[in-house]
């Protein structure tokens, strides 16, 4: 079955909290030194489902492949098959990711931060992060607000 | 007369047409196909609350195999 928050309508997703790819490898993998900071703060702000924008599966892959190896990607991909984690295509956000790469260019803003961005904003603004500099640029003028 | 303590579930004639179709295509009671929904979607919700199984899965050794 397709878990795609899209699908999910409004309202639906405002408990949620959107996964930088920097979050999913701390979550992920037992031995990295933020894996007990992501799960407190996971616990903390009480928030679940997760999400994850689609626009970020190749930041995650190339993360984990770095820290790890090639068998990570596949075991935080079940998680989405088995809808534990939500993946949210946001095929309508590239207008937003767009302009988001504009009007913070000079920090810079990547396409994966954008993405999840734009995520974030549709979804009740919380992300946890930990490759925070863009993002905190960023929230200062954007309602998103991000863990830890 | 329904019992008053049991929660109500409203339909339409759009959603009967479509739940009488499906019950007659699987030959199932139109009841069990409902409550075999809402045990689908309970099943999901409660899913939806739980931390991913994925979280910590990967071990300073080795990964923790998963069945998908």
């Amino acid at each position: 079955m397709d878990r795609i928050l899209a699908t999910l309508g409004p309202g639906r997703a405002l408990g949620v909290i959107t996964l930088a790819p920097s979050a999913i490898a701390a979550l992920l993998d037992a031995g990295h030194e933020r894996h007990p900071a992501a799960l407190e703060a996971l616990g903390r702000t009480g928030l679940l489902p997760t999400v994850v924008p689609a626009a970020t599966l190749a930041e995650v892959d190339r993360l984990l492949a770095r820290r790890l190896d090639s068998a990570a990607t596949p075991m935080f991909l079940a998680g989405l098959e088995r809808g534990e984690t939500l993946l949210d295509c946001g095929d309508l956000d590239v207008p937003r990711i767009r302009e988001l790469l504009l009007r913070f260019a000079d920090v810079p803003l990547r396409l994966p931060d954008a993405a999840v961005i734009a995520c974030a904003e549709r979804n009740g603004g919380a992300v946890l992060s930990f490759d925070r500099r863009a993002l905190r640029v960023a929230a200062r003028e954007l309602p998103i607000r991000i863990f830890p | 007369m329904s019992n008053p303590s049991e929660p109500a579930v409203g339909s339409d004639p759009e959603l009967d047409r479509r739940l009488g179709a499906l019950a007659a295509r699987s030959g199932r009671a139109p009841t069990e196909l409902v409550r075999e929904a809402l045990v689908d979607y309970l099943d999901h919700a409660d899913a939806e609350r739980r931390l991913p199984s994925w979280i910590g899965s990967w071990r300073p050794s080795a990964p923790v195999a998963r069945s998908a």
